[in-house]
């Protein structure tokens, strides 16, 4: 009570009324701007979100001028039949290899059938007994073991081999559909200026194509992109997948129920916790070298599946699915522990208390009480997880996925490619048509992310409503 | 349950004595096991990159000294100079900061004190897409869009086709959310009475902004920005697809600095790059070529680790601030 | 406590024609004040579609201090709130009626609540110093509001905002420390300080004690007896023996529950502080007062 308090000192060193409302004003403006521009750069955030997915989908799609070898029309016309009325795809499995047989040499048929035979009870192309030669010698070719070939899988190779289509140009799909007439401008330019080579204006057809369809979805690779498809690439990725599941979950499970529930809180303990917080930032690239020192290269006699099957050559190296799936899921572990731990850390420890309280050993309470309702939380964080490892490039570059194979892969320990790694490759070729299948090999795997995350969404949604 | 029939059987012993218990042994064991995995991955990594990187630098065209002072990396004329491949991993990591680092911070500001909860529930997601996006698709990204872009706005005899810039954008784009997000949190984790203290005063939103919630959350936007930098050291696919495949070699006495050493629009390797090329061609065990990727990687290594401790101490000191 | 029989006194032997003194019968409606800086006339605060308090009016007068009481949940910060346009930063809080500041409405479209804030300052329930230096929490309002004078003369008005609010001397000598290194108490006359610092008219007080202990809070009331020389201070306490003791006039609010169990809360009685608590012209004040209710 006692301290006067001084007198203020030079109130007016305040701003006047009248200036205090200048001043307000103009801050006010200025507050205005800053709002703007906060405004501003979550739109650019967005915008920039917007334009990749338009960039995919504009080069999934859009005009094409193509030069056939041979006219499908004039396939249809061959065999008898109105090419006005039917077309490649209704013909019979058995016209089909009629057409093929006669397009292509008996050398190349020979080789199309020992990879894959046209039929189950008959050969066209080898004769049958060195057929059986080679069947029942040390190295049968896949034909001997293989189911027959189907009819999308014929209709592709007469495509391939007998119509031979050519893209010479594409346009991207905006300006298709804006000003079509520009790119028959730009062909016209083309010849011009002779870029086409032999062909002639009039062998040229302009028409749509999508290179994203359910045709380039099934089929496997090729060197020539107007055919080649991504089948391969998906199994590969669909393998890396499931192994790295295996690997990733229960281990990481494991793992973060070690750390939540059992360890106490020690030198060794923290340096685990500290160490897993370290690995989730490195880079995947730093796991894509781990996976070649050690699995590839050290523990090659397993990862190849030397070991399981004695006397397979020397020559069978480690770069095999399984390598990249436990590069994956050594990649993906640290994401999987953190996220599991979390989940686990919001069971409320009462529950733990009240079965621990009616005699319920540790195991048994964890088991029985938190785990399952902990699960959503942990299977959230395992497919945001698992959806990561489905787009990594890097790692598998360096575990040697194989940038050109068209053999489906057949289990762990099958050479393999991923789609992200055809993406990789497809991209850094110069031509253009290999961009358009970059492109829509892109499309195919956000909508697989797309649908995985909204997988983890719902399961998200469906624990936040039960909590 | 089982509990009194175990006693009267074990009648001899007190009826409280610790009972072996097997089969919860082993499950700690097993769990426990797990828990290492991720131990045996770091010594794997450390073990792996060490020994490799050992070999590199016992080839008799490579110096320890060489590879960490000299700036040309030239392995056809066994020159192995790091500083090459760091430019050009600075130069773009630097360029996706400058990208970033202002669009995520406004963004992460936008959410967090502007935003109405519909706003926020609309754009947060869209940002979290960005995450999921695979890397790989950003660089196809780089090379059909941004190329092409800044080859237009500043004309292609400037702006080469694999350049600096276009990756360095991209991955700044990549890591926007990166940065919004953990800054974000931070922000919503400044206490609202301080807010209110502000507001009180006469404070505009700008000024309770920029001028108390930022500061007050400085650590932890902090710690965001060193992530995003250790992630942008660490990409590979955009630096791959979009930077070029040749090293940018220099000698600071001779060549133009800006004209040449920090041109943002012409080609330079990053590390990752680098590693990824090498790895994509054929590469046989025990070669120089071989022995360098891991000698490159283990200097990544360390730079992430590097930025990723520093960025713990900054949320460890932003923890304590608020506990 | 000594303090309280000391201030009671002092109550009473205010001037009489100062206050003038209503007959019980009238003690419903307000008492003219001498000059009443802010007014609120008639006001309602709703949450969205809910209605918080309902029909409030009370003057607040110049260089008096007026305590804000009642049950919890009675909208009694809901209304102090309204005095600085704080529920402003509440989405869906929204005010009808008046509340004059002098002669004007600050709910006004054209009023900006900045200006408000800065004629109306605040003082929270908890300290909340800013995570900057003691002097930096004082000069903050100030520059905000741009205050003009050079270096040495904003040193002055950080010198007279802290011994205002008595914590001068005990931090003179590290007015570059944290201003979480102080205690509890210190933060809270800090924050005093950091809102008188910009020179307002009217200080708010939020509970202001209810985070401190004894010592402080006696410090803190003290405080309040030096301050409303300067300034009007509105405050709500929950504390009765508080509210008795530091203020001049006093306002009760209570809580009217409807048929869907909806709880509004509403002015019963503003009055001196002395009839308030000795003899109050509502029953449910009484009730309140003696510890029957509430």
């Amino acid at each position: 009570m006692s301290l006067a308090a001084p007198e203020r000192p030079e109130v007016d060193l305040f701003p006047t009324p009248e200036e205090y409302q200048g001043l307000l004003s103009k801050r006010t403006r200025r507050a205005r701007l800053f709002q703007a521009a906060c405004l501003l750069a979550l739109t650019v955030a967005v915008v920039a979100l917007v334009a990749l997915i338009y960039t995919i989908i504009n080069d999934s799609f859009g005009l094409v001028a193509v030069v056939n070898q041979t006219e499908p029309e004039a396939v249809v016309a061959d065999l008898g039949l109105d090419p006005t009325q039917v077309t490649l795809d209704d013909l019979e499995y058995d016209q089909l290899l009629g057409v093929l047989q006669a397009g292509i040499s008996s050398g190349v048929g020979r080789r199309l059938e020992r990879e894959q035979r046209f039929y189950a009870d008959r050969l066209v192309f080898e004769p049958q007994d060195s057929w059986d030669e080679l069947c029942a010698s040390a190295e049968p070719v896949p034909g001997c073991t293989a189911g027959p070939r189907g009819h999308a899988n014929v209709l592709a190779l007469v495509l391939e081999r007998v119509v031979q289509p050519d893209v010479i140009a594409t346009y991207p799909l905006v300006p298709s559909l804006l000003n079509p007439e520009g790119f028959e401008a730009d062909v016209a330019a083309g010849f011009e200026a002779n870029r086409f080579g032999d062909y002639r204006p009039d062998q040229v057809g302009i028409e749509w194509r999508a290179w994203f369809n359910w045709t380039f979805l099934t089929s496997p690779s090729s060197a020539t992109p107007e055919i080649a498809g991504i089948r391969t690439a998906i199994l590969g990725s669909a393998w890396l997948v499931a192994i790295t599941i295996l690997f990733a979950v229960p281990v990481g499970v494991g793992a973060a129920i070690y750390l939540v529930e059992y360890a106490r809180p020690s030198r060794l303990n923290d340096f685990i916790q500290t160490n897993i917080y370290n690995l989730a930032g490195v880079p995947s690239i730093i796991y894509g070298m781990l996976g070649l020192a050690i699995l590839v290269r050290v523990l090659e006699p397993f990862t190849s599946g030397a070991v399981f099957t004695p006397g397979t050559p020397p020559s069978d190296n480690g770069r095999t699915v399984l390598s990249a799936g436990i590069t994956l899921g050594l990649l993906t572990l640290p994401v999987v522990i953190i996220s599991a731990q979390e989940a686990l850390k919001a069971v409320p420890s009462s529950l733990r208390q009240a079965s621990m309280g009616l005699g319920a050993t540790k195991w048994q309470t964890v088991r029985s009480q938190v785990l399952p309702v902990a699960l959503p939380g942990i299977l959230t964080g395992a497919i945001l997880a698992v959806a990561r490892a489905i787009g990594e490039t890097a790692p598998l570059i360096l575990v040697g996925a194989a940038s050109f194979i068209t053999v489906d892969p057949s289990g762990p320990f099958s050479k393999f490619t991923a789609v992200p790694i055809q993406i990789f490759q497809w991209t850094s070729f110069p031509q253009e048509e290999f961009r358009k299948i970059a492109a829509a090999a892109s499309l195919a795997l956000l909508l697989l992310l797309l649908i995985l995350n909204a997988g983890a969404v719902i399961l998200r949604n469906r624990y936040a409503r039960k909590a | 349950m089982t509990t009194e029939g175990t006693v009267e059987t074990e009648s001899a012993k007190p009826p409280f004595a610790k009972r072996p218990r097997p089969g919860e042994m082993v499950i700690r064991g097993l769990l426990y096991i797990c828990g290492a995995v991720s131990i045996a991955t770091t010594v794997g990594i450390l073990y792996e990159l060490g020994k490799e990187s050992l070999l590199f630098f016992q080839d008799d065209r490579v110096t320890f000294w060489g590879f960490l002072t000299s700036t040309v990396w030239q392995p056809q004329a066994g020159s192995f100079g790091i500083w090459a491949l760091i430019l050009g991993t600075m130069l773009i990591s630097i360029i996706a900061m400058l990208v970033a680092a202002p669009l995520g911070l406004l963004a992460a500001i936008y959410l967090s004190e502007y935003a109405s909860n519909r706003v926020r529930s609309i754009l947060k997601p869209l940002l979290e897409v960005l995450v999921g996006i695979p890397t790989v698709v950003y660089g196809f990204f780089a090379l059909t869009f941004m190329t092409p872009l800044l080859r237009g706005v500043f004309g292609s005899s400037v702006v080469g086709f694999f350049n600096v810039a276009s990756a360095g954008i991209v991955v700044g784009i990549l890591v926007v959310p990166l940065i919004s997000s953990l800054s974000e949190d931070a922000l919503a984790a400044v206490p609202d009475s301080l807010r209110q203290g502000a507001y009180a005063l006469g404070a505009s939103r700008l000024d309770v902004a920029l001028k108390v919630v930022v500061p007050a959350a400085l650590s932890g936007i902090a710690a965001g920005f060193v992530v995003a930098m250790s992630r942008a050291v660490g990409e590979t696919m955009v630096v791959t697809l979009a930077a070029g495949a040749s090293p940018r070699n220099f000698d600071l006495g001779q060549d133009s600095l800006f004209g040449y050493v920090l041109n943002p629009f012409q080609s330079a390797q990053a590390m990752t790059g680098y590693v990824a090329i090498t790895a994509s061609g054929d590469l046989s065990y025990n070669t120089v070529d071989y022995n360098s990727i891991f000698a490159v990687g283990l200097s990544l290594f360390f730079m992430t680790l590097g930025l990723n401790s520093l960025s713990r101490r900054f949320v460890k000191r932003f923890r304590q601030e608020y506990e | 406590m000594p303090f309280d029989t000391d201030q009671t006194e002092k109550a009473m032997t205010r001037d009489p024609e100062e206050y003038a003194i209503r007959s019980p019968a009238e003690s419903t409606s307000p008492p003219p004040p001498a000059e009443a800086v802010m007014r609120i006339e008639d006001m309602d605060v709703f949450y969205g579609d809910f209605r918080a308090v309902k029909e409030v009016s009370i003057p607040f007068a110049k260089n008096e201090i007026t305590a804000l009481i009642g049950p919890s949940g009675c909208g009694k910060s809901t209304v102090l709130r309204s005095l600085n346009r704080m529920n402003d930063l509440i989405p869906t809080a929204r005010v009808e009626g008046k509340v004059m500041f002098h002669d004007e409405n600050i709910y006004q479209r054209h009023v900006d609540p900045v200006e408000v804030r800065r004629r109306v300052g605040m003082v929270f329930q908890k300290p909340n110093p800013f995570p900057k230096s003691i002097y930096e929490n004082v000069a903050w309002g100030a520059r905000i509001n741009g205050f003009k004078g050079k270096r040495g003369e904003l040193d002055d008005l950080v010198e007279h905002a802290l011994t205002q609010a008595a914590l001068w001397e005990e931090v003179k000598d590290k007015l570059t420390e944290s201003g979480y290194s102080l205690s509890g108490g210190q933060q809270q006359r800090l924050c005093i300080a950091r809102a008188v610092a910009p020179s307002p008219e009217v200080l708010l007080m939020d509970e202001p004690c209810s985070a401190l202990d004894p010592i402080a809070t006696l410090r803190i009331e003290e405080l309040m007896m030096t301050l409303k020389k300067e300034f009007t201070i509105i405050i709500v306490t929950h504390n009765m023996q508080q509210a008795g003791r530091v203020s001049d006039r006093t306002a009760f609010f209570s809580v009217d529950v409807d048929d869907r169990g909806q709880r509004t809360g509403k002015l019963v009685e503003f009055d001196d502080t002395d009839r308030i608590f000795t003899a109050p012209g509502e029953k449910e004040t009484e009730d309140y007062i003696t510890g029957r209710f509430g």
